[in-house]
């Protein structure tokens, strides 16, 4: 048998080695091991190098470099409606016979969890990737009025926890899903990648300008977003359509009302970070809704009936508006203004909600939204964002 | 500013949208921001400019009619006033200071400035998903000596 | 600037103009306490260090509760390099390097591209599982976890673009379970159990691989492909070091345990069983990187005698490890796998 030492190698190697390996080389001999056998599945040696469905592919980097669009040649660009593969075998590998179930994926239909736009969402988000650690100038952000630090706390408290539910949710649901769609998994782990950043940086953010963290959140949403059970398409329309535009707006806010150009940036990138994330959402439910069976859009419909009723809840809880109203006012002195703002921001919330779900072609209409919600659209008094 | 010896350049014009085009196409942070696809439109009062962006640059510059609209991803529209504006904004503090970023604006003003021609609210929020790309090329032109017409 | 009495008034007319403001006060005498619960009640997902409130809806899907099940100390500091490390797999591979290869190195190397691919299905869906079960307040874990699963998606996602990338394609699916021995990774249900597995047996021994990509590699593309990897899979065995270091330090009733998954993970890498190793023996990927290491079909045995020494490289390594976790009572102990440490002596 044979040490490091006392084999023959290609100079290339040896250099590799040498470079790799601080530690001397070996002068020890390997104990005596199992004769090399060839795989279990085909008896002949070396017979899997015939083992290929389509072999001569040849992808092109283009302007975007390699994407994983450009690998959707053939027959590895063919999307199956389903797959009763729970083998994880790579869509386009070799199959083989035999092999066990690894896992059971919940979530193997292509209409559970499609979207033709996630494969470059998933490059658009590694493109788009930030360092708010790094790159945020948080030298900039000095202290403001006290009462403007604590509604700014409390803001960021809340954006944090919105970020780790959304890590939450679909961390449940992420592992569910089959591998012939690798291209929404990977999409979604880049989302909880990006959800991960954003709890990192709205929790220092809380904590800048020895800072502290506010209230949690009103959690009636939350709790429906991690309990829904029918399928990652209901979920999908709470965290995007729902919620999704919710977050969104809280970042633009955040960007028009920030004070300094730091905090302008850090929300100005949220904002591209989670408009991403809705564009898969609303990809996806939409997909859902074309492609399921009659009566599903407007199954979707139906729930949002007493789903409604938990987000008028939540809406009803005054501390992230008048923390909001005071971020915006610059002062408690001043918050009815500010509120004013808040008021304009709950219509537009309400009418983004609307617009976004019939993109999606469930029919919500103003005529068929919860009353409480209806009236956040029915305001008197209109302010504008500028208060 | 563009180099002393050149002459300044008018708001709107292709060529001041061209030159913006050249500065971000040769400017690594620009590239560093990520890719952006995206055709936006630009309304300046009654003039309508069609920019396209293709991966990591700006790929092309050129004046239209309200009818390209209907194609761009989105468009941000503001009265020739409101532009001039931004522009001057830009220059005098080397980028659009607080109240100036687009995003800002579109909130502030009243109907926004940006907006899909067709509703199509996916396309609408490619303004969102590159913001930052859109706030980096429209900043550069602090970099470009303006004039109005 | 108000002074405190004239914010006081304010306060009180904002709250007789019916704002509440009471969370404003709140917020004003909260003091967070430093460090993190050894227990964790958290049952509303509320961010570690906020302010619990009453009335909000509760849920129960944080079965990991206890700091000492899942904790390590500074995954903070591991976690920014997660963030400061990301590359793209589209632009930072230099894929115009990649040149026709003879056919049998181009299948080989679409073969251990075929198996990466799909070991990373498991590298990103196991850790994925624990993410969500896992209480909020013990977010650094998560985080790290988080990060991982991105990291996983983009190698599987590089290999697929290798495989398919230079006139190729994928090969034969591999069968990673047929022969399991002990517990696998995927089973795993208890997060020191999972990591043992997963970041110390399977990506310790896929690590030492992908370090030693240069030998594999033919091409600058192939090379930037493992060097990039092996930089992110150091991160993933590096939450599985911190990890092991704490259960030592803080938990030594559960040593004992620690070991059986260690003894598990020993005899899967000693006999090259369930496939996670794909320098392991009598696999379908052992076959490909002896092509590739040796130069071709027809050096496959120069090749297998550099799979040995890579094989010993590996458990050199895992000896290192189980020293820098204080797992190394094992080596000198008798209860090691022998195979692994004649392999070690070879290597010493
Ligand atoms: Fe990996
Ligand atoms: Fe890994």
């Amino acid at each position: 048998m044979y040490g490091l030492s006392q084999i023959l190698l290609p100079l290339r190697l040896v250099m590799a080695l040498e470079e790799e390996q601080q530690q001397a080389e070996s002068e020890g001999n390997e104990p005596a091991a199992a004769p090399e056998a060839p795989p279990s599945a085909n008896a002949e040696p070396l017979a899997w190098m015939k083992d290929t469905v389509q072999w001569g592919v040849r992808a092109e980097p283009g302007k975007h470099g390699l994407t994983m669009r450009d690998l959707n040649v053939g027959i590895y660009g063919e999307i199956p409606e389903s797959s009763s593969d729970m083998s994880r075998r790579p869509r386009g590998a070799f199959p083989i016979p035999g092999v066990p179930r690894t896992d059971l994926y919940a979530l193997s239909a292509k209409v559970d969890l499609w979207a033709d736009n996630a494969v470059d969402l998933y490059e658009e988000a590694i493109q788009r990737r930030w360092m708010g650690h790094l790159e945020v100038d948080w030298d900039d952000i000095t202290p403001q009025p006290i009462e403007v630090e604590l509604a700014m706390r409390q803001l960021c408290t809340e954006l944090a926890q919105q970020a780790s539910m959304e890590t939450d949710i679909i961390g449940q649901w992420l592992h569910k899903m089959n591998y012939a769609y690798h291209e929404v998994k990977t999409f979604l782990a880049s989302e909880i990648f990006d959800t991960g950043r954003h709890y990192t940086l709205f929790r220092r953010r809380a904590l800048h300008n020895d800072g502290s963290l506010g209230l949690e959140s009103a959690g009636q949403f939350n709790r429906r977003m991690m309990e829904t059970r029918p399928g990652w398409t209901e979920v999908g329309m709470f965290l995007y359509m729902v919620r999704g535009p919710l977050t969104l707006l809280l970042y633009r806010y955040g960007e028009a009302y920030a004070r300094n150009r730091a905090d302008k940036f850090l929300f100005r990138k949220c904002v591209e970070d989670k408009a991403r994330h809705m564009a898969y959402g609303m990809a996806h439910v939409k997909y859902a809704v074309d492609n399921q069976p009659p009566g599903f859009g407007q199954g979707l419909g139906n729930l949002m009936r007493g789903v409604e009723r938990d987000l008028v809840r939540d809406l009803k809880d005054p501390v992230l508006w008048e923390a909001l109203a005071i971020i915006i006012s610059g002062s408690v002195a001043n918050m009815a203004q500010g509120m004013a703002v808040v008021e304009d921001f709950k219509q537009r919330y309400i009418e983004d909600y609307l617009k976004r779900m019939q993109w999606a072609g469930i029919n919500k209409t103003e005529a068929n939204l919860s009353p409480d919600l209806a009236a956040f659209l029915r305001r008197e008094e209109t302010a504008e964002a500028g208060g | 500013m563009s180099d002393p010896g050149s002459s300044p350049l008018v708001f709107p014009s292709v060529e001041w949208f061209q030159a913006l085009r050249e500065l971000v196409n040769s400017d690594e942070e620009f590239r560093r921001l990520g890719n952006i696809d995206a055709v936006m439109g630009v309304k300046v009062g009654e003039r309508v400019f069609v920019i396209t962006f293709e991966a990591f640059e700006c790929t092309g510059v050129r004046e239209g009619t309200e009818y390209d609209l209907i194609d761009a991803d989105f468009f941000l529209e503001m009265t020739v006033e409101q532009w001039r504006e931004l522009v001057t904004n830009t220059q005098e503090n080397d980028g659009a200071d607080l109240s100036h970023t687009l995003n800002t604006l579109d909130l502030m003003i009243e109907g926004g400035i940006s907006d899909n021609a067709t509703g199509d609210q996916l396309r609408a929020d490619v303004f969102f998903r590159v913001n930052q790309s859109l706030q980096h090329f429209f900043d550069s032109s602090a970099r470009l000596e303006t004039v109005f017409e | 600037m108000a002074t405190v009495d004239s914010r006081t008034k304010y306060w009180e007319q904002a709250r007789e103009q019916g704002f509440d403001l009471s969370w404003l006060s709140q917020l004003q005498d909260h003091v967070m306490g430093d460090g993190v619960e050894e227990y964790s009640a958290n049952d509303t997902g509320r961010v570690q260090g906020s302010i619990p409130r009453n009335n909000v809806a509760r849920f129960g899907a944080y079965t990991f509760r206890t700091k000492s099940e899942v904790w390590a100390h500074n995954l903070t500091k591991l976690y920014e390099e997660f963030i400061t490390r990301q590359w793209s797999s589209a632009t930072d591979i230099p894929w115009e390097t990649i040149q026709a290869l003879p056919e049998d190195i181009e299948a080989a190397e679409c073969q251990l591209a075929t198996f990466f691919t799909q070991v990373e299905f498991v590298a990103s869906d196991v850790p994925g599982r624990f993410i969500s079960t896992m209480s909020p307040d013990y977010q650094e874990v998560r985080l790290a976890l988080l990060a991982q699963v991105m990291d996983e998606s983009r190698h599987l996602d590089v290999f697929r673009k290798r495989a398919l990338a230079n006139g190729g394609g994928l090969m034969r699916m591999t069968d990673s379970v047929s022969d399991v021995v002990g517990g696998s990774t995927d089973n795993a249900r208890e997060f020191t159990e999972f990591s043992s597995r997963l970041h110390i047996t399977g990506e310790g021994n896929v690590l030492t691989l992908f370090r030693l990509g240069e030998m594999m590699a033919y091409n600058d593309a192939e090379k930037a492909i493992y060097r990039r990897c092996a930089q992110d899979e150091a991160r993933h065995v590096a939450i599985g070091v911190l990890h092991l270091r704490y259960m030592n330090e803080f938990s030594p009733e559960r040593r004992e345990e620690i070991h059986c998954y260690l003894d598990e993970g020993e005899s899967r890498q000693a006999t090259g069983a369930g496939g996670e190793n794909p320098a392991g023996q009598n696999q379908l990927t052992s076959q490909a990187l002896a092509v590739l290491l040796g130069g071709g079909k027809d050096k496959m045995d120069e090749g297998q005698n550099i799979l040995r020494a890579i094989r010993q490289r590996q458990t050199k390594e895992y000896f290192q490890r189980l020293k820098s976790a204080g797992f190394d009572d094992r080596i000198h102990n008798g209860r090691v796998s022998p195979v692994l440490l004649e392999q070690y002596k070879a290597a010493a």
